[in-house]
């Protein structure tokens, strides 16, 4: 029998979180956490829901930054008119999770947590350059959401900790961003394929390029090659093959149920190349 | 409305029809859409207990099982042994739990210990024909099933061709993918008496074997289908589902019900066999299909599989062709909606657009000059016309694979005979005192509108309207009627309830031509009103002069009020995204004969859903195995994908009325078969990469390309 807590307060959910002998889980949507427990054949002993966390439940901006709470769903992304303007990347990516139903229950944070390869938000987190608000019984910190995948399903939260909140940087004017998930069919479908790109142009040039993919590979990641190809370049005969040469050769995808190693690699240089032929074209997905 | 006369029935010409051949939404439609219809899965019963299955994880084993954990856990109240000693499928069923919840059968199967002596096992074609090979049948792991033509006078024909085209082309496992899964709930409380819910296009086939199992006389196993959740020929008996659920309820002396999960439901509920048809096919100068060497495998497990024979549907000059089964150590392939037809209608479908290619010649052209049959060449005009093909660029010759999109037109053809079986079913019309109608046959509505003219033939014969005919059905004690299968239904039903129908409106006039004193000649039955004589009578009043037991008619089967043999042509348009090797079906069009369209609404229905379950094989469906661990990989919705809302495209579903006979006919089986040809063909005529293999995923499209660009030829 599963033990569950609803705490109203975010030192309530530490506490319970800190406790041992609980051996507590962290629940939010719990769209993640119930198909890989029944799977699993698992009974978690206690669980504590996020989800009337006020902390955890807003989306605001705080200076130059759309400050979300870790514990907003993805259905509440979509719809909301911060993110729709200033993170149309991400908005795209909520409305690619799952269907309906799953959207109006799973959260980014929990998305994040989760720490799947195929984790259709994490790209976006990644191109965006978010940041984390990480909170745990013995106290808060912020880090670099670069720095949070360690490896297949491991993440930098310790023992007892959340994600509190998830800071996105309001991109600058003149800034495009794009996401381009490939599934085997067009919903309801985990990735083959997930990429996002975020850049700006300058006068002639590219800069503040952000490139990154999931599924291909053991964590999602920046495309660093490609991104150096493309930071400070001006469009020239030639450069979107470069960066989609450079996307194909670092990533390291594998053969699974769902595709093949040599279509991932293929299709994330061709998306890449795309967008950044588009980069210079009128219809760029652009903020403002 | 024609005056009653004795000549027996006859069905009107089609624009005299009131109800018939016209849309009629289907009568339990409402049920269904606000979840009140009551299908198997949601019986609810007193003292109720929930089965699961335990199969056996590996594909080929000597199995021994020891159900005493199980029956220690909290609410697990019966478990049975099914099987012992050696297993021959994935996922075999090896024994059963029943419990009071879901949770606690859960658990109690996976506390049945198993003791696994795992056996070498074959779960593909390779593995199959290996050398050393474990023997999956007695009479090996390849059987010949069958040869006819004469390969020597195919040989001379094809030395003499203009063009020879040879290729192989393959197709997955598919699973039928039922919405609702296989199973029943069995109410049994002891004694010699019980009631089977089942999930079954058989309702009057599956009593004998449940009363085996109860080991009770069959007449006194009822059976109910009220409302049924797909079987696409995957339920025609009372199966493994069905009788381990008679074990567990006559273990306990409770009902059981044991409808199985997804992942049981991957494992043994059947399919579509594979098959891998190597053809060599020639064409002569004019355009005529002068020969075809065909050998076909078919891929069904532990069952044989079907291929349908060769050459499917065009007129070939000489033709030699072979089938043989190749068994694996999987689930026996089924009946599956037009068995065999698709895998054949691919390759041959194929193998046509690859020699009107060869040759040079329009597609539609081509086709209708092998086709024998005329209605062939007008439907084939009507679907060309209708998806574009008069002013699509590429007719002769596919388009040049430039730039990052590219738009092609396929095309395919199909049959199907559809007629009914004689005497197979009956059908009852009661008319009451206080007006009410009931039509009565113990026929089940798989989903396919039966129901529906069950009601709608009686209507318009009483001249009343739909809602004023109740239709009971899925029930053996109810008039006789044979499974739902094969497209057999409406030419064996529709008959019967005409008859039924005609012996109420005569017997009824009859009766009210003694009882006002007029002539039989001048009753007529039309918009809810009876006329005799100089009277008018409402249909309640007619009513009430009928005696306290009202009026009850008996239909039999009539041969001249059915038909068989139907046909389509089918076209597909696709978008192939050149850099991503995704291809989008943007449109599809179907024309259909079936002779007399009861319900042009459930038709069209059909059309559509067949065109989708196509769309679905073409691009997404493949069973897969691992053959490193044997193990299922697909036997999830994740993993086994089937078209989802965003990959259906414009559909044109088109009764064809140019069909002039007048009686029904079965049809749903032909509008699955040319639709997988149709998407392979038009992905060639967009950008020439010919898809022999599928389902026809972006990797492959991607491959070909690339193949396509280096000039060589993919196979
Ligand atoms: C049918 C279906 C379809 C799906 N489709 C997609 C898809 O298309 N794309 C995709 O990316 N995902 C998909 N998913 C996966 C899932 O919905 C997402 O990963 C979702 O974002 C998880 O969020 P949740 O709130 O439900 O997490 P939960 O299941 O509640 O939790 C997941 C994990 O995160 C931890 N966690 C949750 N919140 C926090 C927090 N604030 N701090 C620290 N740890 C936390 C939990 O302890 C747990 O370990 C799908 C799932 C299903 C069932």
């Amino acid at each position: 029998m599963t033990r569950a807590f609803r705490p109203r307060s975010l030192d309530e959910a530490l506490a319970l979180l800190a406790d041992g002998e609980l051996a507590a889980r962290a629940i939010a949507g719990c769209t993640d956490v119930l198909a890989s427990d029944a799977a699993a054949g698992r009974v978690p002993p206690a669980v504590v829901d996020l989800s009337r966390l006020a902390e955890l439940r807003d989306i605001r901006t705080a200076g130059e930054e759309i400050d979300i709470g870790a514990a907003v769903t993805f259905a509440e992304l979509r719809a909301d008119r911060l993110v729709r303007r200033h993170l149309p990347a991400l908005a795209e990516a909520a409305a690619t999770i799952g269907a309906w139903q799953i959207q109006n229950r799973a959260t980014l944070g929990g998305n994040a947590a989760n720490a799947s390869p195929a984790g259709d938000s994490l790209p976006v987190l990644l191109a965006l350059g978010a940041r984390l608000d990480l909170a745990s019984a013995a106290g808060a910190r912020s880090l670099a959401y670069d720095d949070f995948h360690l490896d297949y399903r491991r993440t930098a939260l310790g023992p007892g900790e959340l994600i509190v909140r998830l800071r996105l940087p309001v991109p600058p004017p003149g800034s495009v961003q794009r996401f381009e998930k490939v599934g085997t069919r067009s919903a309801s479908a985990i990735s083959k394929v997930v990429v996002a790109f975020a850049a700006r142009r300058r006068g002639a040039c590219i800069e503040g390029v952000r490139l990154a993919a999931g599924s291909v590979g053991p964590v999602p990641r920046r495309l660093e090659a490609a991104e150096a190809v493309l930071e400070g370049a001006t469009p020239a005969t030639g450069l979107a093959e470069a960066a989609a040469a450079a996307a194909a050769a670092e990533v390291r995808p594998i053969d699974d149920v769902r595709s093949t190693a040599a279509y991932r690699r293929w299709v994330l240089g061709r998306l890449v190349r795309r967008w950044v032929l588009d980069l210079t074209g009128p219809d760029a997905l652009s903020t403002d | 409305m024609a005056s009653p006369r004795r000549d027996g029935p006859v069905w009107k010409p089609r624009a005299e029809n009131q109800l018939l051949a016209h849309d009629l939404p289907r009568v339990d439609g409402p049920l269904k859409v606000s979840g009140r219809a009551r299908y198997s899965h949601d019986v609810r019963l007193p003292g109720m207990l929930y089965g699961r299955l335990v199969c056996c994880p590996v594909p080929c084993a000597e199995v021994a099982v020891d159900l005493a954990g199980a029956l220690k856990l909290p609410g697990v109240e019966a478990a049975v042994v099914v099987h012992e000693g050696t297993t021959r499928t994935v996922g075999q069923v090896v024994a059963a739990v029943a419990a009071r919840t879901v949770e606690e059968a859960e658990d109690g199967a996976r506390a049945v210990r198993l003791s696994i002596e795992e056996l070498p096992w074959a779960v593909d074609r390779e593995q199959a024909l290996a050398p050393q090979a474990p023997a999956v049948t007695r009479r090996g792991n390849r059987r010949e099933r069958g040869e006819d033509g004469d390969a020597e006078a195919v040989a001379r024909a094809l030395a003499e061709s203009h063009a020879v085209v040879e290729a192989t082309y393959s197709l997955p496992v598919q699973h039928h993918v039922c919405l609702e899964t296989h199973g029943c709930v069995c109410d049994y409380r002891g004694g010699d008496e019980a009631t089977i819910y089942a999930s079954t296009q058989a309702t009057f086939g599956i009593a004998r074997d449940a009363a085996r199992v109860l080991d009770i006389p069959a007449r006194n196993v009822r059976t109910i289908v009220h409302h049924m959740g797909g079987g696409f020929g995957s339920k025609f008996s009372l199966d493994i589902h069905g009788r381990v659920a008679c074990m567990l309820s006559k273990e306990c002396s409770r009902p059981v019900h044991l409808l199985v999960d997804r992942s049981t439901e991957f494992h043994t509920g059947g399919n579509r066999s594979g098959s891998r048809q190597h053809l060599r096919g020639g064409v002569s100068a004019e355009g005529e299909l002068t020969a075809l060497e065909a050998e076909a495998e078919m891929f069904g497990g532990v069952g044989g599989g079907a291929v349908a024979r060769m050459p499917y549907i065009y007129s070939v000059g000489r033709v030699h062709a072979r089938r043989a089964s190749v068994h694996t150590h999987t689930d026996s392939s089924r009946a599956m909606r037009a068995p065999g037809h698709p895998q054949a209608s691919f390759a041959m479908e194929s193998l046509v657009d690859e020699l009107a290619t060869a040759g040079g010649f329009d597609q539609v052209e081509f086709r209708k000059r092998n086709l024998a049959d005329p209605v062939y060449h007008r439907q084939l005009d009507r679907v060309a016309l209708e998806i574009g093909w008069p002013g699509h660029p590429h007719r002769s010759a596919p388009g040049d694979a430039e730039g990052i999109e590219a738009v092609g037109i396929g095309f395919g053809v199909s049959v199907w005979g559809g007629g009914g079986s004689a005497d197979a079913c009956e059908c009852e019309v009661r008319i009451e005192r206080d007006g009410g109608v009931t039509s009565s046959m113990g026929s089940q509505d798989l989903g396919t509108g039966v129901r529906t003219y069950l009601a709608a033939i009686v209507a318009e014969e009483l001249g009343l309207e739909l809602s004023a005919v109740e239709a009971r059905l899925g029930d053996n004690r109810l008039p006789k009627a044979n499974a739902s299968g094969g497209s057999v239904t409406t030419g064996s039903a529709a008959p019967a309830i005409k008859d039924a129908a005609h012996e109420a409106r005569v017997a009824f006039a009859e009766h009210l031509a003694e009882v006002l004193g007029v002539d039989t000649g001048s009753v007529t039955f039309d918009g809810g009103v009876v006329r005799a004589g100089k009277e008018t009578l409402s249909w309640s009043a007619a009513c009430e002069t009928l005696p306290d037991e009202g009026l009850r008619a008996r239909g039999v089967w009539r041969e001249h009020l059915q038909a068989s043999g139907v046909h389509g042509a089918q076209a597909a348009r696709v978008r192939v995204d050149l850099e991503t090797g995704r291809v989008r079906v943007e449109k599809m069009v179907c024309v259909q004969d079936q002779g007399l369209p009861l319900n042009r609404l459930a038709l069209r229905s059909q059309i559509n859903g067949g065109m989708i379950q196509a769309l679905s094989y073409a691009l997404l469906e493949e069973r897969l195995i691992d053959p490193d661990l044997g193990l299922l990989l697909s036997d999830n919705l994740e993993d086994y994908k089937i078209a989802g809302s965003l990959e259906i495209p414009e559909l044109v579903a088109i009764i064809d009325d140019d069909d002039e006979r007048a009686a029904p006919i079965g049809m749903a089986e032909a509008v699955v078969i040319p639709g997988a040809a149709a998407i392979a063909n038009a992905i060639h005529n967009a950008c020439g990469v010919r898809l022999r293999h599928l389902p026809l995923t972006p990797t492959k499209v991607l491959e070909g390309l690339a193949a396509r660009a280096r000039g060589e030829e993919v196979r």
